[in-house]
């Protein structure tokens, strides 16, 4: 089926296919090159795990996808859509793209509910009886329906880490970024989260994320990118990056981890 | 919730009593006129409501505005101090030469310059209050992580929400406990400066009572001043508790 309109409508189909298009992006700050002709391609509903020394480069390339931070040459492309251009709807963007933290940066003041219905009310316009419902309904995704009137301050980080995934799902975005969402985690809370970003690969979300939990890439990645200095150095599926690594760096980087 | 209450309203009576009951011994050890016993005191105290009322105000004021002005000059310019590192690189220094000063010891140079009335008193307290706010809401601001602001603009806010949403619940906080913890040193400059310069509010009227040798109305003038500080700190612990729930 996809074939023949494949066909039919050349490379448009195709393109449509894809989520995140990354061409040849390039991103310094003052002297500093941080990022050096990164090409990446994420299909709809990928999982992309990216991995990579500390200081390589991949917090800045994630953002440079909801452009938090502006790159500095190349283009990106979502949902066919060019955001590196000088008239992108930059509120528009952002609607699509989820993107969860290190820190989980939750509304001190708010309850679980509250935070996941502020950005719902105040940049998509939704109602309050719809807000509520939507923050229900996810809080019940990540598994949070029974603390939904809790403040962040009465719970316990993987918790809080889960209501920000839930605040981010509640904005539908089309793709997810997770930037290291379970480094600042206890060890005996990290799987909790981990669980729930499996789910979401599960049912088919488009996500790029950035993680040292090498169990969880080589289950849920469909495809591993090494990076290293601002470049991509290797990628493969998470057998070719993982056991057969082509580049001594990347060998270095994993042996480091075991 | 009922029984936290009546535990808390409990603890407060005794305290009272416990305060009342150490008074009135201290008093009777001492045998000295300088310290009148509680019943004394309110006796003195009920007798003397009109003088006091006039002095009670002018120095309740003084401090108030006090607050209000130190705290409204240090909450921006902290907040700007905070988020960005050339001005604060400029300013730490001078922050950290000029913070330990006893701002107290300006006294004399503002009496001169300023005259004898409540504009002295305003800008000694102001002064004393603005560096306390400043270093507890700039330190309040740097502990929220840089990230707090990303998560904020990914989800599609404005550098208003993030001032709105998390700036703002994050160092309020800060702002009335240290203005709790700012006010015992707020009394006691309005004090000195009371009492040395002018003829109005509760230092004087203290000084006064004192030269004069009727300590009665020295002590009522005193418990005047305690009021005072015990209710500016009730309501900034009201407030810090009401408005910082999610502590
Ligand atoms: N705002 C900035 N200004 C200047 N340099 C920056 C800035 N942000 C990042 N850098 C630099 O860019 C490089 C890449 O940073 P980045 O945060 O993307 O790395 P990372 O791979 O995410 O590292 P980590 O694993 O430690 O999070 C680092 O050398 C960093 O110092
Ligand atoms: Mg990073």
């Amino acid at each position: 089926m996809l074939l023949t309109i494949n066909i039919w409508k050349g490379d448009v189909v195709a393109e449509s296919d894809i989520m995140v298009s990354i061409q040849h992006l390039s991103k310094s700050f003052g002297e500093t090159e941080v990022l050096r002709d990164v090409n990446v391609d994420v299909k709809r509903g990928e999982v992309v795990v990216v991995l990579g020394p500390s200081g390589s480069g991949k917090s800045t390339m994630l953002r440079c996808i909801n452009l938090l931070e502006k790159p500095t040459g190349g283009h990106i492309y979502i949902e066919g859509e060019e955001i590196t251009g000088a008239n992108t709807n930059v509120d528009k963007l952002r609607e699509h793209v989820g993107m969860v933290f290190q820190q989980f940066n939750l509304f001190p003041h708010l309850t679980a509910k509250k935070n996941v219905m502020l950005a719902q009310r105040k940049v998509l316009k939704r109602s309050a009886q719809e807000a509520e419902r939507i923050a229900i309904e996810q809080l019940g995704r990540v598994g949070l329906a029974d603390r939904a009137d809790f403040l962040p301050s009465q719970l316990s980080g993987g918790q809080q880490q889960r209501v920000a995934i839930a605040r981010a799902l509640a904005m539908d975005p089309h793709v997810m970024l997770f930037d290291e969402a379970t480094s600042a985690l206890d060890p005996e809370l990290v799987r909790g989260v981990l669980d729930v970003m499996r789910s979401l690969a599960e049912a088919g979300m488009t996500m790029v994320v950035v993680t040292h939990e090498m169990g969880f890439a080589r289950e849920v990645a469909d495809r591993v990118i090494f990076m290293e200095g601002g470049v991509i150095v290797e990628e493969g599926t998470p057998t070719e990056v993982f056991d057969h690594p082509k580049h001594n760096r990347t060998k270095d980087f994993l042996g480091h981890i075991k | 919730m009922k029984r936290d209450f009546l535990r808390k309203i409990g603890g407060y009576v005794f305290a009272v009593v416990f305060i009342v009951a150490g008074w009135w011994l201290t008093a009777i050890v001492l045998n000295s006129p300088a310290l009148p016993t509680p019943a004394e005191t309110i006796r003195v105290l009920a007798g003397n409501v009109d003088v006091l009322v006039p002095y009670f105000w002018t120095s309740a004021y003084r401090v108030v505005v006090s607050l209000l002005v130190g705290t409204l000059l240090a909450v921006p310019i902290a907040q700007v101090c905070a988020h960005s590192r050339t001005l604060d690189a400029l300013f730490a220094p001078v922050l950290y030469l000029l913070y330990p000063i006893p701002k107290v010891v300006l006294l004399p140079i503002l009496l001169v310059l300023l005259g004898l009335a409540d504009a002295p008193k305003i800008v000694l307290i102001s002064l004393t209050v603005f560096f306390q706010v400043l270093v507890a809401v700039r330190d309040a601001v740097r502990a929220v992580p840089e990230s707090a602001e990303l998560a904020v603009r990914a989800l599609g806010g404005s550098a208003w929400d993030e001032y709105r949403h998390v700036a703002l619940p994050s160092t309020l906080p800060a702002v009335f406990t240290s203005l709790r913890i700012g006010v015992g040193t707020a009394i006691a400059v309005l004090f000195i400066a009371e009492a040395m310069a002018g003829s109005t509010g509760l230092g004087y009227f203290i000084m006064q009572s004192w030269s004069m040798v009727n300590y009665p109305r020295m002590f009522a003038g005193i418990i005047a001043m305690a009021l005072l500080g015990v209710v500016l700190y009730a309501v900034f612990d009201l407030l810090e508790r009401s408005l910082a729930r999610w502590r």
